[in-house]
């Protein structure tokens, strides 16, 4: 048994699925989050069902990719549609629903947000119109479930009937919408702040601020999680324990400096994942979180499309890149809902090439903020021109034609912090379960190869480029070896080498622009081909190596 | 390619006669625009038999601008247009000819005439262009689609009214206005004080283009659109683009939509519809017609 959930973006559609069927599916307050359907089975009394959140579509005239996957759902005879009105935006989805109607399946209908207007929409006018049931629901405070779940109870067991097909024309939708529809109210305070905040004056201002709190914020906080949470934790009570049953184990020799020396794994796989860069996907994400649930990121998108139409692109496009600072491989999956495959690709090649995934960045401020609170926001200043540059270069080389920006605003919304907790925990348990045992992996493998002088051997195959063009120690080589397999690996080996500021500038250039890691190419891979894949190991790897080797060349000079 | 001249008496006018010719109409000008005035002359004049330079300036930087302003002003191939004060190097004709309208060519200094005919004929367009001896403030514009007034027509202001006056409903007046130091010299005439709906084309160097259009009172395009709905106005949608999202979000004829506001750089226009807003690429704007 097979149900579908239907309706526009942004409607609130992947919370209530995720009331429905205690699944964690991605939710924000951006439209078009679900690019993938998901499926989630679910239960009403001791009937077992399976429910499939539907990508949120505007239309169903196969224009997108969304679009398509609908129709697709739509065609594959589902026993019943659980379609989600907008309260606040009724005419638009009751459109779409008329379309939905025009298959002839079981439906019912849930107008949803119906704490965004101030009165009630008069469903049973609804649904004497459309010969379907009709409940209201506030998803996001788990308000109208039991009558949703009845409903579909009602679809499982056959009670209702297949809709009749009718007009679909915007002329009856507005007809139904406009008796049905109670008048918006005025605007309230958090509704004047957000229209104020997509306004140029103040809004640009604004955006300045929110982007330097939020970088301060997840700097701030990340540090703070480190320096009083974590590294008490492991240097006071967790490393002396490892280092003492260690050696009372094992005696001198390279298999004790394999467990706790230089590279030893028992230290770095713990004290790198979780020391130094957990923190800063607690904080990141922590803060992206909150943007997305908001809805302050689409107002920073039309702000900043003016920007954005100098690289061919659409300030929608920021979506992947504020991602991409978290990780680039949701970033590269979000550019799914780009529809021209050239500015997909033009995005991702930005992304891997200049935009530090969150573990990078953790690593670069604990390596920078050491020698230069001010190395800090250079890298990242640096990062941003990169990409302007990058993208400037790729448009020509490309022949990006400019994109046309079509984007709905949503209201500004106080985030529901059950839901923020929800989403942080998504994150940092992906981290936890995908990131940190492949970097401990790498780590351990590492430790091997340098303690039994493999990597030493490579660092001098590497060292006309690494000391001669780059000025760099021999021995940083390493880095650029275990980079290949995570981001963070490129950086965080140079801790410990006692760097001058030229040559940390210069490593963290080099490993910002070096190429994404092992996950990213599979990425690219799978969704692009291995052309395009083994382009962006060929140009990341001679772009970094170039602008790195010319920073210190020309730094040299003047110095 | 027609080319006619129908210039009387070219030749037995001297440069003192051309002096007083100019000034005419020039009791408030300054001496430093006389002087400027002149020596421009002398410069087309000397362009004028260096066909390369003329060509080449043509093709870099003149052309381009006249194609930006033909655009704005939505002519087309076959327009009827008139260019006051075509002088020695009849640049402007000769694009726009190029372009396949239908161009007369009129100053009151027969020598300018004379030698705009001769430096047109080496030049190939597929249009018709047309050079005449005579004052653009008596010339006759009830006919033209178009009228051009060259950069250094003095008095300026009188032509243009009259060129507005003449035209019928939607006639177009283009002139430049310079920026900065250059008017200081110059002086400007204000768009918004010529009985017509203007938009302004910012250009990268000293000027800007006004295309005034006859009777309307749209203030920045030349047809009411989204784009012209001043911020803060709401206007009633008669047509737009056939987007299925555009329609979702509430930009569908017979909808009242307000204009908030529009973002820098040549950014999106933000509306309003239903309390809903929509960011709407400038482009699209200009294409959403309003009642």
């Amino acid at each position: 048994m097979e149900v579908l959930l239907i309706g526009p973006p942004n409607v609130g559609k992947s919370v209530l699925f995720n009331r429905l069927t205690g699944i964690d599916v991605f939710m924000a307050n951006y439209p078009g989050t679900t690019v993938d359907y998901k499926r989630g089975h679910a239960s009403v009394g001791d009937r077992r069902y399976t429910l499939v959140d539907v990508p949120g579509t505007y239309d169903l005239e196969a224009s997108n990719e969304a679009e398509r996957v609908a129709i697709r759902m739509l065609e594959g005879k589902p026993s019943g549609i659980v379609f989600v009105l907008d309260a606040k935006n009724l005419e638009a989805s009751m459109h779409l629903l008329l379309q939905v109607l025009e298959k002839g399946l079981p439906t019912v209908a849930v107008v949803n947000r119906s704490d965004l207007v101030r009165g009630k929409v008069d469903t049973a006018f609804i649904s004497q119109e459309l010969g379907i049931p009709v409940v209201t629901s506030i998803a996001t405070q788990s308000q109208g479930l039991d009558e949703i779940k009845s409903l579909v109870g009602d679809l499982l067991e056959g009670k209702v009937s297949p809709s009749v097909p009718r007009s679909s024309d915007w002329r009856e939708a507005e007809r139904i919408s406009s008796q049905a529809k109670v008048p918006l109210g005025e605007m309230d305070r958090i509704e004047r702040w957000g229209e104020l905040m997509v306004r140029p004056i103040p809004g640009i201002p604004i955006a300045i601020l929110v982007m330097v709190a939020t970088f301060g914020f997840v700097v701030g906080l990340g540090m703070g999680l480190r320096q009083m949470v974590i590294l008490p934790l492991f240097r006071g009570h967790l490393f002396p324990f490892i280092e003492g049953a260690v050696t009372g184990v094992v005696s001198d020799g390279v298999l004790l400096n394999i467990l706790i020396g230089d590279y030893g794994v028992l230290i770095k796989t713990i004290e790198w994942p979780l020391g130094l860069v957990l923190p800063y996907i607690i904080s990141f994400y922590l803060a992206l979180s909150i943007l997305e649930d908001s809805g302050y990121l689409p107002r920073l998108a039309v702000l900043i499309d003016g920007l954005f139409r100098r690289i061919g692109l659409s300030g929608s496009h920021i979506i992947p890149f504020l991602l991409g600072y978290g990780c680039a491989v949701p970033a590269i999956m979000s550019t799914r809902n780009i529809n021209d495959r050239r500015k997909r690709i033009m995005v991702s090649a930005m992304v891997c090439m200049s935009v530090p995934c969150v573990a990078q960045s953790g690593a670069f401020i604990s390596l920078l903020a050491e020698a230069s609170i001010w190395l800090v926001p250079a890298i990242f200043l640096f990062s941003l021109l990169a990409a302007f540059t990058f993208g400037m270069v790729l448009k020509r080389v490309m022949g990006i034609n400019r994109e046309v920006m079509i984007q709905e605003v949503p209201d500004l919304l106080l985030p529901d912090l059950n839901i923020l907790g929800k989403k942080l925990w998504i994150r940092v348990r992906h981290f936890l379960s995908d990131g940190v045992l492949p970097m401990a992996v790498i780590i351990a493998v590492a430790a091997v190869l340098y303690e039994t002088g493999v990597l030493i051997v490579i660092g001098e195959m590497m060292e006309p480029l690494v000391v001669g063009w780059l000025g760099l120690p021999a021995e940083a080589a390493t880095p650029l070896l275990l980079g290949v397999f995570r981001r963070e690996l490129t950086v965080l080996p140079l801790l410990d080498m006692d760097l001058s500021m030229l040559q940390l500038f210069t490593a963290s250039v080099v490993a910002l622009l070096y190429i994404p890691c092992i996950a990213v190419i599979g990425v690219l891979a799978k969704e692009f081909d291995l052309r395009t894949a083994a382009y962006m190991l060929i140009v990341t790897m001679v772009v970094s190596f170039a602008v790195g080797g010319l920073i210190y060349q020309i730094a040299s000079i003047i110095l | 390619m027609g080319l006619r001249a129908t210039t009387s008496d070219l030749s037995d006018m001297n440069d003192t006669q051309f002096n007083e010719v100019t000034q005419n109409h020039g009791s408030e000008r300054s001496g430093l625009m006389v002087l400027m005035q002149n020596g421009y002359k002398r410069m087309e004049m000397t362009v004028s038999r260096l066909p390369l330079l003329g060509n080449l300036y043509g093709r870099i930087f003149y052309g381009p601008l006249l194609r930006r302003e033909a655009k704005v002003a939505g002519l087309e191939e076959g327009s009827k247009v008139v260019v006051v004060g075509s002088g020695h190097l009849p640049l402007t004709g000769i694009h726009l000819a190029k372009q396949g309208m239908r161009v007369t060519c009129i100053d009151n200094d027969p020598e300018a005439t004379s030698s705009a005919v001769r430096y047109a004929a080496r030049r190939s367009h597929s249009g018709e262009l047309e050079f005449m001896t005579e004052d653009g403030i008596h010339h006759d514009y009830s006919e033209a689609e178009a009228v051009w007034v060259a950069f250094n027509v003095s008095p300026k202001e009188p032509i243009v009214r009259k060129a507005v006056d003449d035209m019928e409903t939607g006639g177009k007046v283009i002139y430049r206005n310079p920026r900065g130091l250059l008017a200081k010299v110059y002086g400007v005439v204000s768009p918004s004080e010529i009985p017509a709906g203007h938009r302004r084309i910012r250009h990268l160097v000293g000027k800007d283009s006004l295309v005034l259009v006859n009777r309307l009172e749209c203030d920045h395009c030349l047809r009411k659109t989204l784009c012209s709905l001043e911020e803060g106005c709401e206007g009633v949608i008669a047509a737009g683009p056939e987007d299925p999202v555009l329609r979702a979000l509430g930009i569908r004829p017979g909808k009242t939509v307000r204009s908030l506001c529009r973002q820098p750089l040549g950014g999106p226009l933000l509306a309003c519809v239903d309390g809903r807003k929509v960011a709407i690429d400038m482009d699209i704007a200009r294409t959403i017609t309003l009642v």
